[in-house]
């Protein structure tokens, strides 16, 4: 027996010292040489390094083309797919205590404001875990996410495939952050869906406290709320107007609708997602915007934020 | 409770350390890996745990009484009992709905509508496994081949060894029952040879199959999108994800029944080596086939009574093995190709032509068993003809978008792990030849490889048998 138990002990620890080696290289060799990897940019944000933060889900992360917009490299675009509004407000809430002041440009998702879920674990491997995102994540999550280097164990292939997209740049632009997708899309993926159209964000009353109790209590952050245009969509920018009442007395928070702009298919990858062309088309009329916005006094922005 | 869960990596240790500080005695053994079988089971579903204790008490019984008969109708009389209970629980819960629905479809195709019971009935997980099991044991004991267990425990035992309960190998009483009856003592060997099938196993299970069983269930979910290139890479990546699924599986239960001392059947010998169809039978899933040979085939009278009556009994067979495997008319209609299959190479004898012979032959089998195993696959039947119908569909090549919904990388380390499955399963068959230092070392780079790239979630596609 006692011979059995060496056996298996032998085994078991070459093992996991083997795992360890592997997942120590993994991450120092590969993972933290790839910026735009999914699990590196919420690492990157902890970092609290970057001035300008751009947040919201995959519509954000495929819009907003930084460099363009804005001198060095102090901004950088949070947005991560399918976490819809779920991860934003979390991220904010962590932003407004790191004592910098920076310019937050959030993209919020239709239909409503409890719309989207913090979706990839993988996400997540890297969070501190005192933070209000990794707080947030429910238990099988947390447990999930687990430590080093058990953390890694059966996420190489997503780790290793969304990485080396990066290296090789074969089907997309990335970016500080922003991925824009460059293959040639499906005429089915622009179909439109009703829920984008001329809706003003479904949003409870105490949710919306609760963001502006974030914001007010310790921030000197400036924090502008987007609507991102879609895909056929028309109307009027009624978006935010449950929204906006309640930030009336916050001064550092503002909101800027862009629906129905730019509503030429050429602009589009999918009905919600921008192509290239239309990224690069929407940071240069959003950097006009508030460029226009500084210059009229109507924001604020703090000093390390320079127009291109 | 599933092999591949964290629940087994604490149930496993846990069991396996009170068994072995447990007197040595058989009594004590026994008792332990009954409840803790039971435990296993009902880990699943605890109310199900009653069937198998209902068709323990029967066959146990039965079995005492059978014995204390030499009257050869009264012997039967019971047997037939034992039939009659443990067809009825597998017939009931396994074939209700599916003969109910094919019956109401009958009727609708004649003009007249039936109206069904509704009842969604759960498939009990292991059924078809158990009840085979115990039925070997009664005809054992009818044909006096076995003489039936004195003790209640051990027999319970037999039937519930949770190693091979829910997806066998389905054992025979006259090998396992004899392990049973004495008290097991610690082996360095067979503990060491244990575990070194749990890992070969758990790695065949959850890296190659899980793996591959991403890019199948894809295209499965949109038969309809799905290219030509696509249902080739499917229906080759399913035909080595059930393999390495099944007998990743067995391989794990004969490991874990090896941790307690007990030795289980070899289930799987090579199956895609075989260079014919009855070759490529007595490789795989040979527990079952070997049970179909002795309990029906033989019984029908096998091959001894002449070409056509061989061919009947062949067809009997396989298509009950083909319902065995699950209640749709695509069980049904697998298990009958694969004895238009056998009848063809019974009837047609080509000439040998040496190793390009050989080769191809076992080309064909390959083939062959590759296209069988898309009724398997198929939700339905329609869907395996639609499934098939693409093939022919010509479509244009849109590059990596014609091979996959997922990501190449992904594709390609399916492919990898594919191309590669020669040489593992090499390394394997030769495992024991290797020094210490190099059978360490490749049992640390399956485990830190297994942890590295397993696939998460998936159960063992057998446990739905």
């Amino acid at each position: 027996m006692k011979r059995f138990f060496s056996y298996i002990g032998v085994i078991l620890l070459g093992s996991f010292l083997l795992s360890c080696l592997v997942a120590f290289a993994f991450d120092k060799l590969f993972l933290e040489r790839t910026p735009s990897h999914i699990s590196y940019k919420l690492s990157r944000f902890y970092e609290f390094e970057d001035d300008i933060l751009f947040m919201g889900s995959s519509r954000a992360e495929q819009c907003f083309l930084v460099d363009s917009m804005f001198e060095g490299d102090n901004a950088y675009n949070y947005g991560m797919v399918g976490t819809g509004n779920w991860l934003w407000p979390k991220l904010l809430k962590d932003a407004q205590g790191n004592g910098k002041k920076e310019l937050i440009l959030v993209n919020v998702d239709p239909p409503s404001f409890d719309h989207g879920e913090s979706w990839n674990t993988a996400y997540y491997l890297k969070v501190p875990r005192e933070t209000s995102v990794f707080k947030s994540l429910d238990p099988k999550k947390q447990r999930a996410v687990g430590y080093f280097p058990f953390q890694f164990f059966g996420r190489y292939i997503e780790l290793f495939r969304t990485g080396i997209k990066h290296w090789y740049n074969i089907t997309a632009y990335e970016h500080q952050g922003t991925v824009i997708s460059i293959k040639k899309p499906n005429p089915g993926m622009f179909y439109a869906r009703e829920f984008v159209k001329d809706s003003t964000l479904i949003c409870k009353q105490e949710d919306l406290l609760e963001l502006k109790k974030d914001l007010t209590d310790q921030s000197e952050d400036v924090v502008i709320f987007l609507k991102l245009p879609s895909l056929l969509e028309a109307g009027d920018p009624v978006f935010f107007d449950d929204f906006k009442p309640v930030f009336e007395d916050v001064s550092n928070v503002h909101f800027m609708d862009y629906t129905g702009a730019l509503q030429d298919s050429m602009y589009w990858y999918d009905h919600v997602h921008f192509n290239l062309l239309g990224a690069d088309m929407f940071s240069e009329m959003l950097r006009e915007d508030l460029k226009q916005a500084a210059d009229s006094g109507w924001i604020s922005f703090p000093e390390s934020v320079q127009f291109k | 409770m599933l092999f591949n869960s964290i629940d087994f990596a604490l149930f496993l240790p846990l069991v396996f350390a009170v068994y072995w500080l447990l007197p040595k005695s058989s009594k004590w053994q026994n008792a332990l890996l009954l409840v803790a079988s039971y435990v296993f089971y009902g880990w699943w579903d605890y109310r199900f745990l009653s069937l198998i204790l209902f068709s323990t008490l029967v066959d146990f019984t039965l079995g005492i009484l059978m014995a204390r008969t030499e009257e050869k109708a009264k012997r039967k009389q019971l047997l037939y009992v034992s039939f009659v209970v443990n067809f009825g629980l597998l017939g009931f819960f396994k074939y209700f709905n599916f003969f109910e629905e094919s019956l109401i479809d009958s009727f609708r195709f004649f003009g007249q509508e039936l109206t069904g019971t509704h009842w969604k009935i759960i498939l009990p997980v292991g059924i078809s496994f158990y009840t085979f099991q115990t039925l070997s044991y009664t005809i054992d004991i009818y044909k006096q081949r076995i003489q039936p267990v004195k003790n209640i425990t051990t027999f319970a035992t037999f039937v519930s060894f949770f190693p091979q309960l829910v997806a066998g190998p389905i054992e025979r009483a006259e090998k396992m029952i004899p392990q049973l009856l004495v008290s097991r003592k610690f082996s360095y060997t067979q503990a060491k040879e244990g575990a070194q099938l749990m890992v070969f196993g758990f790695f065949r299970k959850m890296v190659i199959a899980d793996n591959l069983g991403i890019y199948i269930d894809r295209v499965w979910e949109y038969p309809e999108a799905i290219t030509p290139q696509m249902v080739v890479i499917a229906s080759i990546f399913f035909s080595v994800q059930i393999y390495m699924d099944f007998s990743g599986y067995s391989r794990i239960a004969r490991g874990v029944a090896k941790l307690f001392g007990v030795d289980l059947m070899v289930n799987f010998n090579y199956p895609y080596k075989a260079k014919s169809f009855a070759e490529f039978w007595s490789r795989w899933h040979i527990s079952l086939s070997t049970w179909f040979r002795d309990y029906l085939y033989i019984p029908l009278g096998g091959n001894r009574k002449g070409r056509f009556r061989t061919l009947f009994n062949l067809c009997i067979v396989f298509s009950i093995s083909g319902l065995w495997h699950g209640a749709d008319w695509s069980f049904l209609l697998w298990g009958f190709l694969h004895f238009v299959l056998l009848g063809i190479e019974r009837e047609i004898k080509l000439p040998s032509m040496g190793k390009i012979g050989s080769f191809l032959r076992m080309v064909n089998v390959l083939v062959m068993v590759n296209l069988t195993w898309i009724l398997f696959r198929a939700p339905s039947i329609s869907d395996a003809f639609v499934f098939i119908g693409k093939l022919f569909e010509p479509q244009e090549f849109i590059g990596i978008n014609s091979l996959t919904f997922q990501s190449p990388f992904a594709l390609a380390l399916d492919f990898g792990l594919v191309a590669s499955l020669p040489l593992l399963l090499r390394l394997e068959r030769k495992f024991g030849e290797y020094s210490r230092l190099v059978q360490t070392a490749y049992l640390v780079g399956l485990i830190v490889f297994t942890c590295m790239f397993y696939s998460t979630g998936q159960s063992f596609i057998y446990f739905q048998f």
